[in-house]
Order: structure tokens, then sequence, then C-alpha cells
């Protein structure tokens, strides 16, 4: 199929693109989002603190653990290695927590 | 040295080049006659911020080096861990690896050809070229999570294996992106606007090609026969059969077409793999503990991508990232002059340049940057050469 051919034939479709504010893409089970945090579940052992690459976790106590959304990679290491069951830490898949406050930014505690 | 009428900043903010860099070109009249190259605008200094770090953790900042092969670094990162501990992945890790391999290295290319048509005018065609790269996109948050940076890969094993409908619906996309990607071809072959446009600008000979050591598709489309995925397999890419992509003349519009064929071998290639995936499990992930130091390449997108690693008491003393657009980068300053103006942005753009991964030498003593020479970088700082 030439280029002429497609250009004709993507006139009489709908558009690729969706209305994103309004409409939005729901996405796979394996997307990593914003950080969920189930306090109860914690068993206190400070090893998501340690082994997060950005330091974008500060342990307070068990079940008092800040997560900075703001310098968060999104990398998934703090879940890998949280050894309660079932784990402590889980990604949600909220994407579009932007904001222009930083408390905006703390993690969903649940 | 001459000086010339008129220099023309372009970049680092300009609509012609979207990536942050300064070519301060000397004009007579349309005619280029000397190029300056200025980069520095995205050091982040991200071989330090790997030191320091344990083998689990630097992992995800390594495949942050990059925002368009995050994959490859990973690969790179993984690889040379594993030849540090002299381990062999089990044979579906290793499947899976070269499928979501050649999956990176389809839709870079495709972004990149998109970019090209954007660069020459043709609007439709980035757009139809970033349509079918979407649907690449969907496969990688399907199977890793992530559509950018996937962090799949683990030291020794992957995060996630693949789910049973998983490979049905990777062939369903990339045949989809694979037929697609030929009408495309075929198209641009034929269509005036992109021949002329493209051919005979940009040319890097064979012999150029050589003294500059470049790698990868810009490397193939001058006529060099190299690939690591050939010359130095990983992965299944020693039992998997495929073709090296390859030119003669070394414009921009043969590295268009060395491109575009990659993208179509690659969805051979996975086909390929996903027609033979081995069933069985893949090891659990746990923290690692490495000592040692070793080095090891991949192909990336843009050519051959090679890691140095040092370990000390389990924490990275040293890492040397050696990526692809930094060889060849330079050679800017030697293939424009002669050029008229408005190939400018064609010519940077057709070489496919990733100026996050390239920024890595910058000397700032004194609170004051100085730019060195090879030479006088060597000579100045004592590094032998």
């Amino acid at each position: 199929m030439g280029l002429k051919t497609e250009v004709l034939a993507w006139l009489f479709r709908r558009p690729v693109t969706e209305n994103y504010p309004e409409q939005k893409k729901k996405p796979y089970q394996r997307f990593r989002g914003r950080i969920v945090y189930y306090s109860k579940r914690c068993i206190g052992c400070r090893l998501c603190e340690r082994n997060c690459p950005v330091n974008a976790i500060v342990f307070h106590e068990k079940g008092r653990i800040d997560f900075d959304m703001g310098k968060c990679i999104l990398c998934g290491l703090c879940r890998d290695v949280c050894p309660a069951r079932p784990k402590a830490i889980a990604f949600s898949t909220e994407y579009d927590y932007s904001s222009t406050r930083k408390e905006d930014l703390k993690n969903l505690v649940k | 040295m001459r000086v010339h009428d008129f220099v023309m900043p372009v970049g680092p903010q300009s609509p012609a080049i979207k990536e942050p860099i300064l070519l301060k070109v000397c004009l007579e009249g349309e005619e280029v006659q000397k190029v300056r190259m200025v980069t520095g605008y995205t050091h982040r200094g991200i071989e330090y911020l790997l030191e320091g770090k344990n083998p689990d953790q630097a992992l995800y900042v390594a495949s942050r080096v990059c925002g368009i092969c995050s994959i490859t670094h990973e690969r790179a990162y993984v690889r040379t861990v594993e030849n540090i501990l002299g381990y062999d992945a089990p044979e579906r890790v290793k499947a899976i690896r070269t499928v979501l391999f050649e999956l990176e290295r389809m839709q870079s290319h495709l972004l990149w050809a998109g970019f090209m048509m954007h660069e020459i005018g043709l609007e439709t065609l980035f757009n139809y070229f970033w349509r079918e790269r979407e649907k690449v996109l969907d496969c990688f948050e399907k199977i890793t999570g992530g559509r950018v940076h996937h962090n799949i890969n683990k030291i020794r094993t992957l995060r996630y294996d693949m789910e049973e409908e998983d490979p049905e619906f990777i062939l369903q996309q990339v045949r989809s992106v694979a037929r697609k990607t030929r009408d495309y071809y075929n198209d641009c072959m034929k269509e005036e606007v992109v021949v002329s446009r493209l051919k005979n600008v940009g040319t890097i000979p064979k012999s150029m090609a050589l003294e500059w050591g470049l790698t990868g598709p810009i490397a193939r489309a001058s006529g060099v026969r190299i690939d690591t995925r050939k010359i130095d397999p990983y992965d299944w890419y020693s039992r998997i059969d495929f073709e090296m992509a390859a030119g003669k003349r070394g414009d921009a519009l043969e590295r268009l077409k060395v491109r575009l064929t990659e993208v179509m071998e690659s969805a051979r290639i996975v086909e390929r793999v996903l027609s033979g995936l081995p069933d069985e499990k893949i090891p659990p992930h746990s923290l690692s503990r490495v000592e040692g130091e070793g080095h090891a390449r991949v192909e990336a997108p843009r050519g051959e991508l090679f890691y140095y690693l040092r370990f000390k008491n389990n924490r990275v003393e040293r890492a040397k990232i050696r990526t692809p657009s930094f060889s060849y980068m330079k050679i800017l300053e030697e293939l424009l002059p002669g050029m008229v103006v408005g190939d400018v942005p064609v010519i940077v753009a057709s070489l496919d340049p990733c100026f996050s991964c390239l920024e890595r030498v910058l000397v700032e003593k004194n609170g004051r940057v100085e730019e060195l020479r090879e030479k006088e970088f060597r000579r100045k700082y004592s590094c032998p050469g």
C-alpha cells in the first residue's frame, strides 16, 4: 500500500491519539506509577531505605516511611527487596501526579 | 586562521536541532566554511553518580544514562557484572533479553526515522513512523511495566517472566510494525522530496569511517561491516542467523536505508526467538555481591556501547562508559564545511546523536570550565595515550 492510499484511508478513520485529560489511557497491570505504602504490613527492616538508588526514601519508624515522589525514579528496587509478605510497598497505576506543591508528592499511605 | 564573514550559532536551543548542542557555524554566503562544536549542556556526571552504589542500585542509575536506549545500558551493565561473576544465564532469560533488545532497536530507529522526516519537512511520515513506534512501546509497557525506562534486567535474571499470552501479543505488534515500515521504506525511496534532500548529503566515505572508528548504522551505511552482535555475540545472537544491513555511499539516504532495514531485520529476529522460546522457570532475583573488575560491550541502536566497572567492598569504585555517540560527534566539524546552511540540521539529525549519552569530558577547575582537545587533555592531565 502506497503512501497516498494510506493518507486517504486515514481520512475516514478515527485518530489514534486520545483527548488526554478527559480520556485517560488505562495502563497495563505491570505499570509502575505512584508508590503505595501499606503501613500495617511494614516490618521496619529499612532495606528499602538502604537500597534506594536516589535516596528518595526516609525511614522514621516502623509504619512511618516517607517516599519523595519528586526524587523517585520508579525503578522498583524498594518493592523488590521488601521482605514482608504481602509486600508493604506496591506501585499503583496512577501516573499523572505532577504538582506545583512539594507536599502533594508525598507517598500514598494505606 | 581566516576570519569569516558571519558566525551563526545553531543551538543550544534551536528549532532545527532538538538536542542541546551549540554549533558555531562560520558562513561565507550560504556555504559553511568552518564549524566549532560546543557541548556540555546536559553533563550530569553520571559516572560519578554510579560510584559508591551497590551493584543492584547502580543498575538503575546506569539505565538512565540514555533516555532512548535504556535496555542497552541495562544489558551492558548486566553483561559486565555477569562477566565478573562468571555467570551464564539460563536460556529463557537470554531469549527474553534478545527480544527486548531488538524491540529497543526498533523503537529507537523508528523514533529517528520520524525525526528525520520532520527535519526535511515531511510531517505526515513523521506522524506515521511515531504511530508505529507506539506499538513497540505498548509491548514494552505490557512486559516490563515501563514505556521508556524498562528496568526489567536484573543481575543473573529478569524481574518478570513473560506471561503466556505475551509472545502472541508481541508477534502481532511486531508483524504490523514490520509491514508498515516496509511500506514506508518503499515510499521513501520513491519519494522525490526525500531522495533529493538526503542523497549526497553528509557523505562519510569508507576510509573516513574507518579512520574515525565509527560503529553502528553509520559505519554500516559507509560500507564497514561491523556489528557487535556478530563479532562478539551475546544472548541468542550466536544461535540466530540474521543479516547485517549494509550500504555503500555513506550519505544520509543510505543511513535511512540501513536503519529501516534494521527495523525489519529486528522484527525477523524477534519472530525467530519467540518461535523457539524455551519453556523453563527463570531464577528468582536476590541482592548480589560483586568484587573485582570487568568490561563488556553490546550493540546499541547507535553503535557499540562499552562498559568498564570496578567493584570494591561490594560498591562501584570506578565506572567508565563509552557510548556510541561519543565516538562520532566530533566528525561534524569535518562533515559540515562545504555544505549549505540548510543541510546542517539534516546532517546532524542523520547521525542520530544522543547528547545525554555523549557528554563525558568537561574539565572544571577553579570555577572555570575549560574545553580541551584530546592531545592537550592527555598532556595536561598526564593520561597515558
